[in-house]
């Protein structure tokens, strides 16, 4: 069995009814690095990727991006929260380690 | 009225009065809610006959940062709305307080025609905005001195050629961040400083409302915010020109 941590993202469309974007996935276990599950040609997703997000949590310096792990991980509700774009916070689930 | 008019079109339409959105987000009955999936705490409101909302209540999660630094996210939208009509530059979609199901928050218009502003990293998105515009939300973002105008913080409408700022919270204009406003440095790389006369004109007007803008009830920090951007007002009058943060 193996632990993962994810958040989910949810855009407004233009009826006001919230659509997910996104799951960003960390392996409690293996690696450091989010993998992010959603169309990989939305605008929203490209920016996260190559421009990062900041560390609103602690406020330090410089930006956060998939690799960051955790961190970054944490920090995306606090970048998408803006009701047009919503970031849950970091949940966790059990998944079979042969799935 | 000649031969084969219907009456109905010799009838003149009344000029229909200007709709008060403020109003409606205060006082318009609310007949649908639905909480939104996320950590911070939003209800998307249907209002009668008269669109959509997005509700969000005052004590969230975010506001328990904020509060031990006695910055509350309803007062900052509110103030952020206000200086925007107070400007005339209706570049913050309308806010009211309003209570929600027994929880007290506000209610701010929900803008259907544009997207978030990072929808448009790969295009040119000054090109698809006016002009004036552009530099109006500039202004805007250098009087609060925003510290969060990323691309995830405003939206571009691009049917209208129009810019909405929106999140106006604890990390946009607290103190506990620092990033700036990404409309702002582009006005300000792109020599887009000179302050046409029009915005003058709105900066005087601002400046002759700030002082009723808030009471003197308010928050301390709420009151040294408004000094701080009336303190701007006066170096934007003065100097017609935009300055960087």
């Amino acid at each position: 069995m193996t632990l993962i941590y994810f958040v989910e993202l949810f855009e407004l469309d233009r009826e006001a009814q919230q659509k997910k974007i996104a799951t960003f996935k960390l392996a409690a276990e293996e690696g450091r690095v989010v993998e992010i599950e959603g169309d990989e040609r939305h605008p929203v997703l490209q920016g996260i990727k190559f421009e990062g997000i900041f560390d609103y949590k602690y406020a330090r310096p410089g930006k956060l991006y998939p690799y960051d792990g955790i961190k970054f991980l944490d920090n995306l509700k606090y970048h998408f929260r803006s009701g047009y774009l919503l970031a849950t916070d970091v949940k966790e689930k059990t998944i079979d380690s042969g799935a | 009225m000649s031969e084969g008019q219907s009456f109905e079109q010799n009838q003149e339409i009344p000029p229909q009065p200007r709709v008060d959105v403020k109003t409606i987000l205060e006082q318009g009955e609310i007949i649908h809610s639905e909480t939104l999936k996320g950590y911070e705490c939003y209800e998307v409101v249907s209002i009668k006959d008269d669109g959509k909302a997005l509700f969000r209540e005052g004590a969230d999660k975010i506001e328990a940062v904020a509060t031990k630094r006695r910055l509350h996210r309803n007062d900052l939208e509110v103030l952020a709305a206000n200086i925007n009509e107070a400007l005339g530059f209706n570049l913050v979609p309308p806010v009211a307080r309003r209570s929600l199901n027994g929880k007290s928050g506000t209610l701010q218009q929900f803008v259907d025609n544009a997207k978030i502003a990072n929808h448009f990293l790969d295009e040119d998105w000054l090109s698809m905005v006016d002009r004036l515009e552009f530099i109006k939300a500039a202004v805007f973002d250098y009087l609060i001195d925003a510290k969060d105008r990323g691309c995830d913080n405003f939206l571009i409408d691009k049917d209208a050629r129009k810019i909405w700022l929106i999140d106006h919270d604890y990390y946009m204009m607290g103190d506990a961040f620092n990033y700036g406003s990404d409309i702002l440095r582009t006005a300000i790389y792109g020599g887009l400083t000179v302050l046409p006369e029009e915005i003058i004109k709105a900066l005087q007007g601002l400046l002759e409302k700030i002082d009723s803008i808030i009471d003197e009830t308010a928050k301390p920090k709420i009151k040294e915010i408004v000094a701080g951007i009336k303190n701007r007002t006066e170096t934007l009058i003065a100097t017609r020109t935009l300055k960087a943060q």
